[in-house]
């Protein structure tokens, strides 16, 4: 399988077909990335078009030395703050009715329940505490990769995230919360 | 916090993923037996992974990259284009720039024009109602010695005023009668 770079390299040359490569090996990644920034799948499906859009507009600015995910990534986690600060209103209205509109089949509504409580309790974290969070935990990126993504310090990024999960646990644990053993 | 700490904090993620070493699996629990904040974190990781993310469907999945190409396709990178030139704000304040300079300076040089032939000693503004006929002779010949020669320097940049003081009277004067002669045949 051709590395990232060699598509970036053969898309600047001329060959368009390598962008599409680079979007199928990515959209899903980012997607979810994005999905749990924003908590809004029409939103995410938009912004997942506008970062890869806004990479392919800014591809002779990518440095080699760095992966093109972690570039990617940075440019999602732009994107989606951004989205965040502007709508940020909005957003909170939309949490609300899909919070209320979450019913299903009477086994798994416990279980919605307690993915309800733990995906608004990482909504309590700051901004960059849930970045740090989000990235580390779903994204599997290295405290490195999360460094460059966030844009700073891989020291910075470790604080955040420890505070992150130490946050989180305690607002769990404020709602009773019964973690599995 | 010990170093080992630190490093299970780091790898609990890669465990949680299940592709980890032998090695690294061992450290790992055997760490999390003794630690209770790691045990903890591991806990509230888990959860967190359980969360899951709605699937926007195949549709999205499989237009999303040929989309971006035929979009991307519209602006390829590095290509110039008029269209951007000017939509974008920072090119557009330049172009704006150079064309207010340009328009300043244009008005800045009919202003020294103005002033540099407006001289009130040069020939066509000077007032002749209070010569005489008999004077006028006179100062037709000093017109045309100024006019042909005074202003006038050759390449080298020295004025004709210079030749003029290296001559006698007698180069003087045939050279008053030559310009008559010039003067009169319109030469």
């Amino acid at each position: 399988m051709e590395d990232d770079i060699g598509l970036v390299e053969r898309y600047i040359a001329g060959e368009t077909d390598a962008i599409e490569e680079l979007v199928m090996r990515y959209q899903k990644q980012i997607y979810a990335f994005i999905y749990r920034m924003t908590k809004d799948m029409e939103e995410s499906k938009d912004l997942t078009q506008k970062t890869f859009l806004n990479a392919v507009k800014g591809i002779r600015d990518f440095r080699k030395t760095a992966s093109f995910k972690t570039w990617l990534y940075q440019i999602a986690v732009n994107t989606s703050l951004n989205h965040i600060k502007r709508d940020k209103r909005e957003e909170v209205e939309f949490e609300d009715s899909v919070a209320s509109s979450q019913s299903g089949a009477l086994t798994s509504i416990l279980e919605n329940e307690k993915r309800e409580q733990v995906r608004k309790s990482l909504d309590t974290l700051p901004e960059r505490q849930k970045l740090a969070v989000i990235l580390r935990v779903y994204e599997s990126l290295s405290c490195a990769e999360t460094a460059r993504a966030m844009g700073c310090s891989e020291g910075t990024v470790k604080a955040h995230y420890h505070s992150g999960v130490k946050k989180l646990k305690e607002v769990l644990k404020e709602k009773d919360y019964e973690f599995s053993s | 916090m010990s170093s080992v700490h630190d490093e299970i904090q780091e790898l609990i993620n890669i465990y949680l993923k299940g592709n980890e070493s032998k090695e690294i699996k061992d450290k790992v629990e055997s760490h999390l037996r003794e630690c209770k904040e790691c045990r903890d974190e591991l806990a509230v990781i888990s959860e967190l992974r359980k969360v899951e993310v709605p699937d926007p469907g195949d549709l999205f999945w499989n237009t999303l990259p040929k989309k971006i190409r035929i979009t991307a396709g519209e602006e390829k990178p590095g290509r110039f284009s008029f269209k951007k030139l000017f939509f974008s704000p920072l090119p557009f304040a330049s172009v704006v720039m150079i064309l207010m300079l340009l328009i300043l300076s244009q008005t800045r040089n009919k202003n020294i024009n103005e002033e540099t032939f407006n001289d009130p000693l040069s020939a066509s503004n000077m007032d002749y109602s209070d010569l005489n006929e008999e004077d006028i002779p006179l100062f037709v010949n000093n017109l045309l010695l100024d006019e042909n020669y005074s202003l006038h320097e050759d390449i080298s940049g020295n004025s004709y005023h210079s030749e003029f003081a290296s001559l006698d009277a007698k180069e003087l004067e045939s050279f008053n009668d030559a310009l008559k002669n010039e003067g009169l045949h319109g030469g």
